[in-house]
């Protein structure tokens, strides 16, 4: 028979076989089950975009100990926050030096991460961004019950993670960094 | 679990545009003095829209995606009730910001809204009209009174001119993800003369674009 004419060496061959089939199936079975949900999407560009709760986005501020974090709520459709973006990426390029992070957090739909991806690219953006994975109305009432839900909408944090302002409307480039100034400024002093 | 609210010791709300406080549930329906033009060329005042269970008033405007995501369901809705509830759509927004909103893009809104309507109704879409104004608020004295500030933005009034609810249509843009139709549950409550569950909801849209108060 066959088998008992196999040879110490082929058999070693055939257990390498095993190996190597096991260890594609495992591979393509950990790539299907793996959490894609909060994957960070990426199409080969610099930018990435992850799949953000207010929860989890509330953990990010808090395990983050940057003296300010400039949190925007901002979405493609929208032609204020279109328009205010190059000035926060300006601010963020200007200040990060000084500990500002910028979060920028989307409001688009989750199918549309690809436009959000390739927009942001298109400003240069070079680092992770966000997306909301939840729906609009229990984000925004976990976000801040204080926000009607209208865009763009900021909030300032500081080294805490205690939220030290909000506001709805575009800002021009002056009038943001008049904020983090303010605030630098205020958390040096205590 | 209210997330940052924990956070907000300092929480100040700033705003830094030209903003009008909104009217809020058990406020009164705000006068509009300005009769306003709809997509059918007849002139209608706010005030008489009024039908015997109430008025429903929806902000909206021709480009906004998320008005789009919206607009069948709220049109649909809005002829559904129209007998019972008076029905007003109203486009507050400066075309400046986005041709698209002007008043001929109103009229083939409002046309594929009438096709959408009469297609849902199995009715033929050939001389389908809208059966409720799609009017243009042509100096937005009418989102000013009102303190709207999005596109899909909704206010729906008794028959006593309060507002008894006031937010979204319902809780998702995407229609595959709507679990809570939230207008529909407050006009049938309406209707019904039950009081309203879920009165209050948070419309997401696009930003109005306001007109100056003298165009």
């Amino acid at each position: 028979m066959t088998q008992e004419n196999a040879s110490p060496a082929k058999c070693g061959k055939r257990i390498w076989w095993v190996v190597l089939v096991l260890g594609i199936i495992s591979g393509i079975g950990f790539f299907l089950v793996s959490p894609r949900v909060n994957q960070i999407s990426r199409f080969d560009l610099p930018v990435s975009v992850e799949f953000v709760t207010a929860s989890s986005l509330r953990n990010k501020l808090l395990n983050s100990a940057a003296p300010l974090k400039l949190v925007n709520m901002w979405a493609t459709w929208c032609a204020p926050c279109v328009a205010e973006m190059p000035h926060l990426l300006k601010l963020y390029k200007n200040y990060r030096d000084r500990g500002v992070e910028l979060y920028l957090v989307s409001m688009d739909l989750k199918e549309e991460v690809r436009n959000v991806e390739k927009f942001l690219d298109d400003q240069g953006v070079d680092f992770v961004t966000y997306l909301k994975d939840q729906k609009d109305n229990d984000f925004i009432n976990e976000v801040n019950p204080d926000w009607s839900g209208g865009l763009p909408a900021s909030m300032i944090f500081d080294a805490k993670g205690e939220m030290k302002n909000f506001w709805i409307g575009d800002l021009s480039y002056e009038d943001f960094e008049k904020e983090v100034l303010r605030y630098l400024e205020s958390g040096k002093s205590q | 679990m209210k997330i940052l609210s924990s956070f907000m010791l300092l929480s100040l709300v700033l705003s830094f545009g030209p903003r009008t406080l909104a009217i809020n549930l058990g406020d009164k329906m705000p006068a509009v003095s300005s009769s306003m033009k709809g997509i059918d060329g007849k002139m209608y005042n706010l005030a008489s829209q009024k039908k015997s269970k109430g008025t429903l008033v929806a902000f909206t405007c021709n480009h906004c995606p998320y008005v789009k995501m919206w607009e069948d369901r709220l049109a649909i809705l809005s002829d559904e009730f129209k007998d019972q509830v008076g029905v007003i759509h109203i486009n507050s927004n400066d075309p400046e910001g986005n041709p698209l909103d002007n008043f001929e893009g109103m009229q083939k809104r409002g046309a594929h809204l009438a096709k959408v309507v009469a297609e849902h109704k199995g009715q033929s879409t050939k001389s389908a009209g809208l059966s409720y104004p799609y009017v243009v608020d042509d100096n937005s004295e009418a989102a000013r009174a009102f303190g709207a500030e999005k596109t899909p933005e909704i206010f729906l009034f008794d028959a006593e001119g309060i507002l008894v609810y006031k937010g979204a249509v319902d809780d998702s843009a995407d229609p595959k993800d709507v679990k809570e139709q939230w207008l529909r549950m407050a006009l049938s409550d309406l209707v019904a003369g039950r009081k309203i569950a879920k009165a209050s909801t948070k419309a997401v849209g696009c930003g109005i674009r306001f007109r100056s108060k003298d165009s």
